[in-house]
């Protein structure tokens, strides 16, 4: 097991190499961010020496050899706009971004275990075909408008809760389960169908027919192994929650990494896009080696040598 | 069938338990409800303001972004100030100001003003602010302000001597650019802490910054103008249009910016809720690329393509009226220089269709053009942009609309590759020196036209001081860009504000900067 | 005597019927759009913006009311269907090929294989979207392709992670061991035993998948990095009927709910399709 973490933390440091030398190809392939720092009326001089200020002027090779060096060292920068260290500018703002995704995937479980398992087990029912359609309602709703169909109804018509920012757990209610409603339909079908498929199985029969409570069937046979592939789903998701709440910090004006990320792209802030890949990589590989170690607590057959 | 049963039963069971878990839930909303809808509003001089973006600097030499601005102008300020109501250009820490020579500017200060963290306002920070700006190591984008000055000295402790390197007759208008920072301090603390937590001779006072979520302002009590009457202003960055929105009619924001002119119609109907829009100073246009090799060269095809949009539908119809046609020439009236003579190209298709059949181009030999356009930028931009695309093809022009998000279009104009024309804005100081310098002049930053007569009428207008005399020579420069179209003149852009109606005392300006002395909140 | 037959099929797959017709509905509009598109998507009128649907106090002749520059949003839901099916549908595929190739790989020989699909998992699932968004879009330009192209390379992680999983489970099988311990050559238990036991969380990703993606065309409209303008798709036109849901609610919703059409079609399709691949689920 030691030498599997050691593995998977060399592996995640090239991972996060290669994350971030694909995002300088393609932050720089996406434009000259001299032009978003001049005003009005600079002249062609002052433009070349913001430019030559900033290693612009040199070769990509180069000034990719000078990040990546400086990147090791541990110092990914200052940025462009804020001229402040990147690193900082994205870490100050992680903690707002894992509430926001703690939120959001505790909605998502809230919803969508006890709707899949219910479904599961009244397979066919009228609960079953509800929550269905909830499911499905909440998978086919674009984001942008879901989020603000809410801030116009719980914000604006019974203002129940703060139309934005990130002020008190109130204001966290509406992104949140703007946020954890998309991901809630994909999981509860994910948990019903596998759970459909785990009752089918030989050994659930063996196990009922051994008399055992229907209740240790479920939730001592059933649920356990129909886990797996819900947790490579869950696992899938909270990454996707984190690079992908940007439509959602957006829309709430919720200050986190992700509308960090969407601002400086928008201005070419190149350091602090990529300490915010950085930032970003880190959190997934985290969360990925999390869920193939929660692969062998829920299989004991599954082992990593 | 007994196993079934028992499933069912376990199934039942943790239908209950969902159903008291949902009903938990909801009553815990109702209790966050009802905690939350009585926010107290009584006479507390406190305002919220709501713009589209956070500062990303607080310090004012760091940034030309008026919304950055609107909250360090609140702290720190500069030596004069532009009062829209008269046109006048007043004086704020400047006490008084003249032109002792064609070159020198000679500026007496105001005497007993203190920054807050109690040094005083004296002739050596007025240098010491001018030279940090167009200290090249510094990357100041407000460069534009200093960059004709030769040398600041100090006469005497409240005297200072500004050396232009030509004659410069905006140099008034550039002083309510320019803001005076506290040297002392600055050396003390390092631009970093300086740019997280400015101090300045204003009439506020930081109180703390939460990056993307808000700015939190107090009341200076020792300005030197006296106590300002709002206790506390908060600014706050909701990036989403209807998100502000929202603020405003669910009254967490008192005013908010950027209104959008479909929504403004509704807004207005709230009866808790004004509008005030205000002509900007921004100019939309499309702009012809005639440093490239195209169609364009052609002067009659620009004037057809003038001739071909129809403005009106435009301003009236997509923008509701919040927006005034431009008078066939790149500047408004608000500008220094504007031509009153000139009127704007009438919408004629017909005309248009024939100007493009003397170039050559008909129904067999259709004229095809990319139109680039941003959007997310302008109110409306994107729609703007379909519609004259839609235009221009019902004259029989071919067009391929390429909207692209701002980065990448502002990349594009400032390499000038665009091929051949363009939808966007622009806006300067209100001096036709700024905005012609800048588009026009062959070379300039966004210039993609030449023409030596217009050149050499700029180059003497900046260089004049009478300010008659560069009326008139700029008045001859509109003639000659009404007439040679690098552009299709099409509108002023129209800001909308809107404003919870307990604010009392506010007007917005044209150029988005926000006033706050002598707001108050009705009770 | 065919018909007998014909009622015996629908009997056994009646479960397929509403997924069908609804799928049936979508599909009929993208192909013969140009005949059932009362209006010209693209044709504008300024003077007729944000018009309620006719129904409800709107112009005649546009049933489900104007966009913002007074276009059709029938026609252009009508159109749109065209390209956000092409979205959904070719994205999905690469995607899906993609990802349970390299997923199964993974699973079944494990070690060097395993590590080098999982570090590129980790890789891609690293890369914020947008930024591949902004780059793809930058380099080659906005436009259907590169859309695709963005959807798809962000798309195939999900089944290479479910497939890999699946294997893991499955490899362990007594019917699988026994294979290779009777010398069964790998391709033979891949395609014999293993893939038709993965495939049930497959299918029912890939419907999924289908309006995931549809939707995160829509999210690209919304930041700006979609198809051009005068492509009508679901995303885009609900993206730019977003500044107006209080005033205008047709101009989102009515795409929003085509797009809810399409993913109750596929779920359904997908279900009927597991029930169909899983003998076991056959009680």
């Amino acid at each position: 097991m030691a030498t599997y973490l050691a593995a998977r933390l060399g592996h995640g440091v090239l991972v996060t190499l290669a994350v971030l030398s694909v995002a300088f190809v393609l932050l720089h392939l996406a434009g000259d961010p001299t032009y978003l720092l001049v005003p009005v009326g600079a002249s062609p001089e002052e433009i070349q020496n913001i430019r030559h200020q900033l290693g612009l002027d040199q070769p990509l090779w180069k000034q990719y050899v000078n990040y990546m060096k400086r990147a090791l060292r541990g110092d990914l920068g200052t940025s462009l706009r804020y001229n402040q260290p990147v690193l900082g500018l994205v870490l100050e703002r992680f903690p707002a971004t894992m509430k926001l995704t703690a939120v959001a995937l505790a909605v998502m479980l809230i919803v969508a275990v006890p709707l899949g398992v219910v479904s599961a087990v009244k397979r066919n029912s009228a609960f079953d075909q509800i929550a269905t359609g909830l499911a499905l309602l909440g998978q086919s709703m674009p984001t942008f408008w879901f989020g603000i169909v809410l801030i116009l109804v719980f914000g604006v018509s019974l203002r129940w809760f703060p139309t934005s920012g990130s002020e008190g757990w109130r204001a966290l209610v509406l992104p949140g389960v703007t946020l954890g409603g998309y991901t809630a339909g994909l999981t509860t079908r994910m948990v019903r169908s596998c759970l459909i498929e785990v009752l089918g199985q030989d050994y659930i029969r063996t196990a009922r027919a051994k008399g055992l409570a229907e209740r240790m069937v479920l939730y001592k046979h059933a649920l356990r192994n129909a886990a797996l592939p819900v947790v490579t789903i869950v696992g899938y998701q909270l990454s996707t929650l984190i690079g992908g709440a940007l439509v959602t910090e957006q829309i709430f004006g919720y200050p986190g990494m992700a509308r960090l990320a969407v601002q400086a792209i928008n201005n070419r802030d190149f350091p602090v896009v990529q300490a915010f890949v950085v930032v970003a990589a880190v959190t997934v590989l985290v969360i990925n080696l999390v869920v193939d170690l929660m692969y062998v607590l829920l299989d004991p057959r599954i082992t990593y040598e | 069938m007994n196993t079934r049963d028992t499933a069912r039963e376990a199934a039942t069971k943790a239908v209950k338990v969902l159903a008291i878990t949902v009903a938990a839930l909801l009553a815990a909303l109702a209790v966050a409800g009802c905690g939350g809808s009585g926010v107290s509003k009584g006479p507390r001089q406190e305002i919220v303001i709501a713009q589209g973006t956070d500062p990303q600097t607080l310090d004012p030499h760091l940034t030309t972004v008026q919304q950055a601005l609107n909250i360090s102008g609140a702290i720190c300020e500069p030596l004069a100030y532009l009062n829209y109501k008269t046109g006048e250009i007043e004086p704020l820490l400047a006490e008084s100001w003249k032109a002792i020579t064609d070159t020198t500017w000679q500026v007496k200060l105001r005497e007993g003003v203190k920054f807050t963290n109690g040094e005083e306002l004296t002739a050596d920070a007025v240098k010491f602010s001018l030279e940090r700006i167009a200290n090249p190591e510094f990357k100041s984008p407000a460069t534009i302000y200093t960059r004709p000055i030769k040398s600041v000295d100090v006469v005497d402790r409240y005297t200072v001597n500004i050396t232009t390197k030509e004659p410069l007759g905006v140099m008034p208008l550039y002083m309510t650019r320019v803001y005076i920072v506290p040297p002392k301090y600055i050396q003390e603390k390092g631009d970093e802490n300086f740019s997280k937590a400015p101090v300045g001779t204003g009439p506020f006072k930081l109180v703390e910054w939460q990056k993307d979520e808000k700015v939190v302002l107090e009341a200076n009590p020792d300005y030197w103008g006296g106590k300002p009457t709002l206790d506390r202003v908060t600014f706050r960055a909701i990036p989403e249009t209807s998100t502000r929105m929202a603020a405003l009619k669910a009254g967490e924001a008192d005013i908010v910016t950027q209104v959008s002119t479909d929504e403004a119609e509704s807004l207005s109907k709230d009866e808790n809720i004004k509008i005030l829009p205000v002509p900007g100073l921004r100019v939309m246009f499309v702009q012809f690329n005639l440093t490239q090799d195209n169609a364009l060269k052609d002067r009659r095809v620009r004037q057809a393509l003038n001739y071909a949009v129809d403005k009106d539908a435009i301003v009236n119809d997509i923008l509701r009226g919040y927006a005034r046609k431009c008078e066939g020439q790149p500047l408004t009236k608000e500008y220094f220089g504007f031509n009153e003579e000139i009127k704007a190209y009438p919408y004629d298709p017909e005309k248009a269709k024939s100007l493009l059949a003397e170039a050559g181009y008909g129904p067999d030999n259709p004229l095809a053009l990319t139109l680039y356009a941003p959007q997310g930028r302008y109110n409306q931009d994107k729609e703007v942009a379909q519609v004259i695309a839609g235009q221009l093809e019902a004259v029989g022009v071919k067009v391929d609309l390429q909207v692209l998000d701002w980065g990448l279009f502002l990349n594009r104009l400032v390499a000038k590759d665009f091929n051949p024309m363009a939808f966007w804005g622009a806006a300067t100081e209100p001096d036709a020196d700024l905005w012609l310098s800048g588009m026009v002049y062959s070379g300039a930053a966004y210039s993609m036209y030449s023409n030596p007569a217009a050149d050499e009428l700029i180059l003497k207008g900046s260089k004049t001081v009478d300010q008659a005399e560069r009326a008139k020579i700029y008045g001859e420069v509109m003639r000659i860009l009404h007439d040679d179209a690098p552009y299709i003149y099409l509108y002023q852009q129209v800001d909308i504000y809107g404003v919870n109606k307990r604010v009392e005392g506010w007007s917005p300006r044209p150029d988005e900067q926000i006033d706050l002395k002598g707001i108050t909140v009705k009770g | 005597m065919k018909v007998t037959k014909l009622r015996k099929v629908i009997a056994r797959n009646k479960k397929a019927i509403p997924g069908l017709v609804l799928l049936s509905i979508v599909m009929v509009a993208a192909v013969f759009a140009p005949l059932l598109a009362p209006h010209d998507p693209n044709e504008q009128n300024t003077s007729l913006r944000l018009r309620p649907p006719a129904a409800l106090g709107g112009p005649d002749g546009f049933v489900l009311g104007t966009d913002p520059l007074g276009r059709d949003v029938l026609s252009r839901v009508i159109y749109g269907a065209r390209v956000s099916l092409l979205v959904g549908l070719v994205s999905v595929a690469i995607a899906g090929v993609v990802g349970v190739v390299l997923g199964v790989i993974a699973g079944y020989y494990g070690r060097v294989a395993d590590a080098i699909v999982m570090r590129l998992v980790d890789f891609q699932m690293a890369i914020p979207f947008l930024l591949l968004a902004l780059g793809v879009m930058a380099v080659l330009g906005p436009s259907l392709r590169n859309v695709i192209i963005v959807l798809a390379l962000t798309g195939w992680v999900v089944y290479a992670r479910v497939a890999r999983a699946q294997v893991l489970a499955i490899k362990q099988k007594e019917f699988v061991q026994s294979a290779v311990a009777a010398g069964a050559s790998d391709l033979r238990i891949l395609v014999r035993y293993i893939l038709p036991n993965i495939l049930p969380p497959l299918v029912v990703v890939a419907t999924v998948e289908v309006g995931r993606t549809i939707l995160a065309e829509a999210s690209l409209s919304f930041l700006g990095l979609g198809v051009e303008p005068s492509t009508p798709t679901w995303g885009s036109i609900a993206a730019d009927g977003r500044d107006y849901v209080s005033l205008a609610w047709w101009v989102s919703t009515v795409p929003g709910f085509a797009i809810l059409l399409t993913v109750l079609g596929t779920n359904f399709l997908g279900d009927w399709l597991r029930e169909k691949f899983d003998p076991t689920l056959r009680i």
